[in-house]
């Protein structure tokens, strides 16, 4: 079962990166290319499989294009909210006792903000667009990765080997860098992995209301935003970029899945 | 005994509470004065172009403090959050707290209906996968990842294109009718289902092999009345627990079930208000959000102990 999950979510990723780097492998068209004959032509119309959008734009070229800022999305808001977490959580966990309570108190607090009303707030202060929403996600993901660092490091610390290898005279650099820090980035990589999906989902979230990228720009909530005008007349429009969303969320929940049991 | 649990509960509970508002506020601050071209300033000229007098002005520096240094602008915005006054918003000139508290109706409603449409579904979709053989197992935990990874909003589209459009059974916007409340309700609690089900199936399928479950079939009871009359009871406290995170999930989904299907509410206010840049209607509903997260939080915690006392000895 693990490693069927592992499978799925490599062989989604794989396509996902791949459809990234190399978007003119998979479609001849240009996404911004707009052809108004051939505007809001059904899924199967020749040539243009997927259909085309109110501009004559052909979908499956735009949902491949699209690939780069979902990632993008994904990628770096994980960096952000990862990078900034693990190091507070570090501090906190190894720091004494009163940095620990000071810090612990600040990420208690700061897990009482529902992450995308903190997005919001962020968004409100930056102004719209794709980099201040990747900045606003990854800000809004700080906390959970700083909780669960400083967790796991208390936990190891008070585990019974790092005891004994203190007992024998072990270093505490070493200690901190050969035992605790490796072992408490297991589950920071579950964390991480399931964040990536989350961020893809809210990135996608905050570009429907309007708050992401600008048109024409190839993105998968803009290309739904601009569906939902057209749900009685092509609703096939509104069909694959949701579904491109699920699948990359899919990849990395699975992905979290199946190396959470390594993991942890 | 009883009542110094009581006093202390309470007093931690009030603690946080301040503790949550003073680091909201403070952020709302930063927020309020790192923003490129002063408060002051986009105050103004704001209302400059409705004809402000030099008198007015005067005023309105004076009761914001804009002629005071930096620090004390920061106790006097402080001291006015803690006296329930969030400030009055840009774009609407209402006070902050008004403004939330006239769209709290509709949004409760929605909340309130995704809560126990989701608790219903989830109960319903785990108990009939309780005793699944391999394959009915595999099904639900692909059902599950499926939920959990489709984002709501596109659910909402999806449900609007075949039960609005195709099918023609509830209305696409509004809010007037219960029939217009049942499709947004379902964009809301599906993905929560989702959640509630990963953690009532396995508590349910300890509570099946329980001693006090089996002498219950024993007797004679059918499966699923013991499954309803005593398994569930227990099974559903591990979901209470988590309490504070639904209302997390809920109030971030209210902002885009809202704006999708065109009804009144909190999300509606707060994505107008990100819109138009309105820091202290956004700030307000921030604040009031975290506030509300610690209060469910810490009662829900008190609410276990007071149901399930073995509890407090771990």
């Amino acid at each position: 079962m693990s490693r069927n999950q592992l499978a799925i979510s490599g062989l989604i990723w794989g396509a996902l990166v791949l459809a990234a780097l190399f978007p003119a492998l998979f479609t001849g068209y240009d996404p911004l290319q707009s052809n108004p004959i051939a505007a809001l032509k059904p899924i199967g119309t020749e040539g243009h499989l997927l259909g085309t959008d109110y501009l004559g734009r052909d979908v499956w070229a735009r949902l491949v294009y699209g690939a780069r800022s979902a990632i993008g999305m994904g990628l770096g808001a994980m960096a952000i909210a990862a990078t900034v977490g693990v190091l507070l959580g570090l501090l906190a966990g190894l720091g004494g006792k009163w940095l620990d309570n000071l810090l612990n108190g600040l990420f208690d607090i700061l897990f009482s903000f529902p992450d995308l009303l903190l997005a919001l707030l962020m968004i409100t202060m930056l102004g719209a667009g794709s980099l201040n929403a990747l900045v606003a996600i990854g800000i809004a993901g700080i906390p959970s990765f700083a909780r669960l660092m400083r967790g796991e490091i208390r936990r190891i610390r008070n585990s019974e080997f790092v005891q004994s290898s203190v007992a024998l005279g072990v270093p505490r650099f070493t200690n901190i860098w050969r035992h605790i820090i490796p072992n408490a980035l297991g589950p920071v990589a579950v964390l991480a992995s399931l964040f990536v999906g989350r961020a893809i989902t809210y990135g996608a979230s905050l570009s429907f209301l309007g708050l992401g990228p600008a048109r024409p720009t190839p993105e998968w909530g803009l290309m739904l935003a601009d569906a939902q005008l057209y749900l009685s007349m092509a609703p096939g429009l509104a069909l694959f970029p949701g579904l491109a969303i699920t699948l990359a969320a899919a990849g990395s929940v699975l992905f979290a899945r199946s190396i959470r049991r390594t993991a942890e | 005994m009883l009542h110094s649990i009581r006093t202390s509960f309470l007093a931690s509970l009030l603690i946080k509470v301040v503790l949550v508002t003073w680091v909201a506020a403070s952020i709302t601050f930063a927020v309020m004065h790192a923003t490129p071209g002063t408060y002051a300033d986009l105050l103004l000229s704001d209302l400059a172009q409705y004809g402000l007098t030099a008198e007015r002005r005067a005023e309105i520096i004076a009761v914001y403090g804009f002629d005071k240094p930096l620090w004390q602008q920061y106790l006097l915005y402080l001291s006015k959050v803690f006296h329930g006054d969030l400030g009055m918003s840009y774009a609407l000139a209402q006070p902050v707290l008004d403004l939330i508290l006239a769209q709290l109706t509709p949004t409760l409603y929605l909340a309130g209906s995704a809560i126990v449409l989701s608790l219903g579904i989830a109960i319903l979709v785990a108990i009939a996968t309780l005793r699944a053989g391999r394959f009915g197992r595999m099904l639900s935990s692909i059902c599950e990842v499926v939920v959990v990874s489709i984002p709501n909003f596109w659910l909402g589209l999806i449900l609007l294109t075949w039960l609005s459009f195709r099918l023609g059974w509830f209305p696409a916007s509004g809010a007037g009718s219960f029939a217009s409340l049942v499709l947004p309700a379902l964009t809301l609690g599906i993905p929560m289902a989702g959640t509630f089900v990963q953690i009532l199936r396995p508590e349910l399928q300890k509570e099946i092999n329980a001693p006090y479950f089996i002498t219950a079939r024993a007797r004679g009871r059918g499966f699923h009345a013991v499954v309803l009359r005593h398994a569930l009871l227990h099974a559903i406290l591990p979901v209470l627990t988590l309490s504070a995170s639904y209302f997390a999930i809920l109030i971030s989904g209210s902002v885009i079930v809202e704006n999708l299907f065109g009804r009144p509410g909190i999300g509606r206010l707060m994505l107008n208000a990100v819109l138009v840049k309105d820091v202290p209607l956004v700030s307000g509903i921030v604040i009031l959000s975290a506030v509300t997260f610690v209060v469910i939080n810490q009662s829900v915690d008190r609410l276990i102990l007071w149901i399930d006392p073995r509890i407090e000895r771990h």
